[in-house]
């Protein structure tokens, strides 16, 4: 099912919502369940043939969980084997999944066998709690997360609003929140939060995200072709898919984090204004934060993080982001996506430390040029992200390079439309000053609320949120934006992390 | 402001914009004219409204009707065996693909009050839909999609969710001053358009054939599920065309028809089952109070008539058409209407 349609918002949000509460006022697990059931129904929506590959993950999980959680503290070789072999089963589920076709092609090239392939197909959001279960298992053997009741297991992996697309979430920071007698009681302050972040997330997805998306699919697909651009194609089109990405992705997690907070429950925000990121080190600080998060806490530091030297160091910092980008998707494009911002995080780093020794504060061209050079870089690895074949990848960048002076003419790429690439750099210049200039979501909510609405990547669990005195102009606003989004919701499209 | 009223407030703002949007005004031929752009399938949607309104040609005999009347009713041929017939009529295919009897009774509505027709000639497959037409909310004003009856209307709250989008796209050109839809001569087809040889929009000729065992075989699956469909009437114990499922096509039914009745135009319908298909309509009870039912029998039963399982090739198309001139009882002007009493009211 999909937050931005109306059997969602009309049918199964309300029925979810006023289910959880009115369950809430007679018994707490019986409100759960209902929660976790209305989760599965939101993930069987799509398929019901996956319920039971989700399923067998979460008993699988739980069960090791289990076990990791009852060795003795003298048992630590039991344990950690059980942790080895628990993630072993997750990592080759996910591999079966997600990389048996591209395993089979690339031993094919490599060996000139012919393999016949898979054509195993993806159950959605696989990757996604995948990764919040192994977050789950770390930290049950690290002693920082239990769970002993399944019910509120199955929840904590299917809770709907991070089910496919995330925040990746940890036990630690959501499931005490379930503990507490508040969560099952409606509570109007945190509802109407929750409604303008929806609102928000409900816009940015309807309206800007697919908005620009027409100016973003042809180029590329265009390139795919072979088609020649010019500058000014390939740009817009590699500029219209950044900011098609982000408000794609960011509108979801709005969505998400503004669906929890109206059942009660805080999840971590996964954007902070990434665009506005100085250095490419600071745009993963901003940039899904829950995933960077993730990759840093369970593979750059296991990998020894830079406990061992600073060659070590940039060895882990670009193995990680390969095992990112592949994380995306089964794909070179992806990989090479990833590889990239190892490369520039590598960079970072090495510039960081020149920096370091000249000394100073960073002055305000710096820190802009720092920013437009980060941005420029993240544009140029978004390229490989998009691209479905290397060869598109590199249409696309000979076009940004100014390689096709005569290029393909704009009818012939947009399909007879014209006037597609005023449109298309009048959209661009106006997402790029809304991304760099304007407040993010959580900024925009925070000058109305005395409370953080959401958890941090850390929980900063502050009682509940209360309005200061937001004014009719607002609401009246919102109202605006929330008819530009349902305009749009007549032709639902999917979000893109959908697919990762 | 306390969070409820806020969200009051919210609601109401979104609720008047909306509104406001889907109240926006245009004008019918824009409608048709966009619906035309949006699918190939739909391109003769522009020129329909084209015909009724600016080709002063008389229209003496209508064609409504689905892509199966489309692709087997070629009214140049039609009009011309009628007139062998000493009939001086002027024939009009009005057939849009897929079976809606919302946007039948929309284009019989633009049809009969601007023109005065003679003969109706309504398709009939062999049960009558549940779902609206895709058109019809392309099509249709604001007071159609929103006045539309609500029981089993499964498209009552898509087509109003699409409203405020579809009013804003007309509107925002029109405004601009840059309306693309102004009707020219030169780029009007004439009054007659003819999906028979090549549907317009499409390469392919439409003169292949199949054989019979094949098409047998593809009947077959739609003789299987015209029998769970009969199955499922039965269990509802109603006549099929009476049941509650199809509430919402009959009343549009119901509709074009009583207006034909109104504009004292007689009505014939014509019957074009898949290959093989069944002798009549399984409604036929529906429509018989209403005006006879045809069937080009020779021509469906011969197997080289059929592109596929259920439409017509280039040589059906013209055998049916000759069939239909030679064969359709066109009324004279002023004879009367036959006296119905309609089955299911």
């Amino acid at each position: 099912m999909l937050f931005n349609s109306y059997i969602f918002l009309l049918g199964f949000a309300p029925v979810a919502l006023i289910g959880f509460f009115l369950l809430g006022r007679l018994n707490a697990r019986f409100a759960a369940g209902w929660l976790a059931a209305m989760s599965i129904v939101f993930y069987g929506w799509w398929n019901p043939r996956y319920v039971p590959i989700l399923l067998l993950s979460i008993a699988i999980n739980f069960l090791f969980g289990r076990l990791i959680d009852a060795c003795r503290a003298d048992q630590a070789v039991r344990r950690k084997l059980l942790l080895v072999v628990a993630v072993t089963i997750d990592l080759t589920a996910l591999a079966y999944f997600k990389y048996a076709d591209f395993l089979i092609v690339n031993l094919d090239a490599l060996t000139g066998l012919d393999l016949a392939l898979a054509h195993v197909v993806l159950p959605l959001g696989i990757s996604f709690y995948t990764f919040t279960q192994l977050a789950y298992l770390v930290d049950t053997y690290r002693n920082k997360a239990t769970e002993k009741d399944v019910l509120h297991y199955i929840l904590f992996v299917t809770y709907f609003p991070h089910l496919i697309a995330g925040p990746i979430i940890h036990h630690k920071d959501v499931m005490p929140q379930f503990a507490k007698p508040a969560t099952y009681r409606f509570d109007r302050d945190r509802f109407a939060i929750g409604m303008v972040f929806l609102i928000l997330g409900l816009f940015k997805k309807c309206f800007l995200a697919d908005g620009v998306a027409a100016y973003a699919g042809p180029v590329f697909d265009a390139a795919e072709h072979g088609q020649a651009l010019t500058a000014w194609q390939a740009w817009g089109g590699a500029l219209a898919y950044t900011f098609q990405l982000y408000f794609d992705f960011s509108g979801y997690s709005d969505m998400a984090v503004g669906l929890s907070l109206m059942l009660n429950v805080k999840l971590p925000f996964n954007f902070d204004s990434p665009y506005k990121a100085t250095s490419i080190s600071d745009f993963w600080k901003r940039w899904h934060i829950s995933l960077s998060t993730f990759l840093r806490d369970y593979v750059y530091i296991p990998l020894g993080g830079n406990r061992s030297g600073e060659g070590r160091r940039l060895r882990n910092l670009m193995l990680t982001m390969l095992i990112g980008g592949l994380w995306h998707g089964a794909g070179w494009t992806f990989v090479i996506w990833g590889g990239l911002h190892g490369l520039y995080l590598v960079i970072n780093h090495r510039w960081s430390a020149l920096r370091g020794r000249i000394g100073g504060p960073a002055g305000r061209i710096e820190v802009v040029a720092g920013s437009l050079l980060t941005f420029f870089a993240v544009v140029i690895a978004w390229v490989f992200f998009r691209a479905t074949s290397f060869q598109g990848a590199t249409t696309m960048l000979s076009g940004m390079a100014g390689l096709n002076a005569g290029g393909s003419s704009t009818a012939s790429v947009f399909a007879g439309t014209r006037d597609a690439l005023i449109q298309t750099w009048t959209w661009c210049v106006a997402l790029f000053t809304v991304t760099t200039l304007l407040p993010n979501s959580q900024q925009f909510v925070a000058r109305w609320v005395s409370d953080r609405p959401s958890i941090g990547v850390e929980v900063r669990d502050t009682g509940a949120a209360t309005w200061v005195r937001p004014g009719a102009g607002l609401a009246l606003a919102l109202g605006g934006l929330a008819a530009l989004a349902l305009m749009n919701l007549s032709r639902p499209s999917e979000f893109l992390y959908f697919n990762f | 402001m306390s969070a409820p009223r806020f969200l009051l407030l919210i609601a109401l703002a979104t609720l008047v914009a909306l509104t406001g949007l889907s109240l926006l005004p245009q004008d019918r031929y824009q409608r048709f004219a966009e619906a035309a752009t949006e699918s190939k399938h739909y391109l003769r949607i522009k020129w329909i409204y084209e015909r009724i309104h600016f080709d002063e040609t008389p229209i003496d005999v209508a064609f409504i009707g689905t892509s199966h009347t489309q692709s087997a009713v070629d009214s140049r041929i039609v009009e011309a065996a009628l007139r062998a017939r000493g009939q001086d009529v002027h024939v009009v295919n009005f057939a849009v693909p897929h079976l809606g009897r919302d946007l039948h009774w929309l284009l019989v509505r633009e049809l009969l009050t601007s023109r005065r027709v003679r003969e109706l000639v309504v398709e009939v497959q062999d049960f009558e839909p549940r779902a609206p037409h895709p058109a019809f909310q392309r099509l249709g004003s604001v007071g159609d999609l929103v006045e539309s009856p609500l029981i089993v209307n499964t498209g009552f709250f898509d087509n109003l969710a699409r409203l405020p989008r579809r009013q804003l796209d007309l509107f925002m050109p029109a405004m601009a001053g840059r309306s693309a839809f102004v009707f020219s001569p030169r780029g009007y087809e004439g009054p007659h358009w003819d999906d028979t040889e090549r549907l317009h929009g499409f390469d392919q000729q439409r003169t292949g054939t199949h054989p019979a065992a094949y098409l047998d075989e593809q009947a077959e699956l739609l003789r299987t599920a015209l029998h769970d469909k009969e199955r499922l009437a039965g269990r509802l114990r109603l006549p099929s065309g009476c049941s509650v499922l199809k509430h919402y096509n009959r009343i549009y039914l119901d509709s074009l028809l009583n207006l034909a009745r109104e504009r004292g135009v007689h009505v014939t319908f014509l019957y074009l089952p898949f290959f093989r298909g069944p002798e009549q309509p399984l409604e036929a009870a529906l429509y018989e109070p209403y005006g006879p039912i045809v069937k080009p029998q020779g021509v469906l039963d011969d197997v080289t008539s059929w592109l596929n399982v259920d439409h017509l090739n280039v040589s059906g198309a013209r055998r049916t058409s000759q069939w239909l001139g030679d064969n359709l009882a066109v009324a004279a002007p002023g004879r009367p209407l036959p006296a119905i009493a309609a089955p299911c009211s």
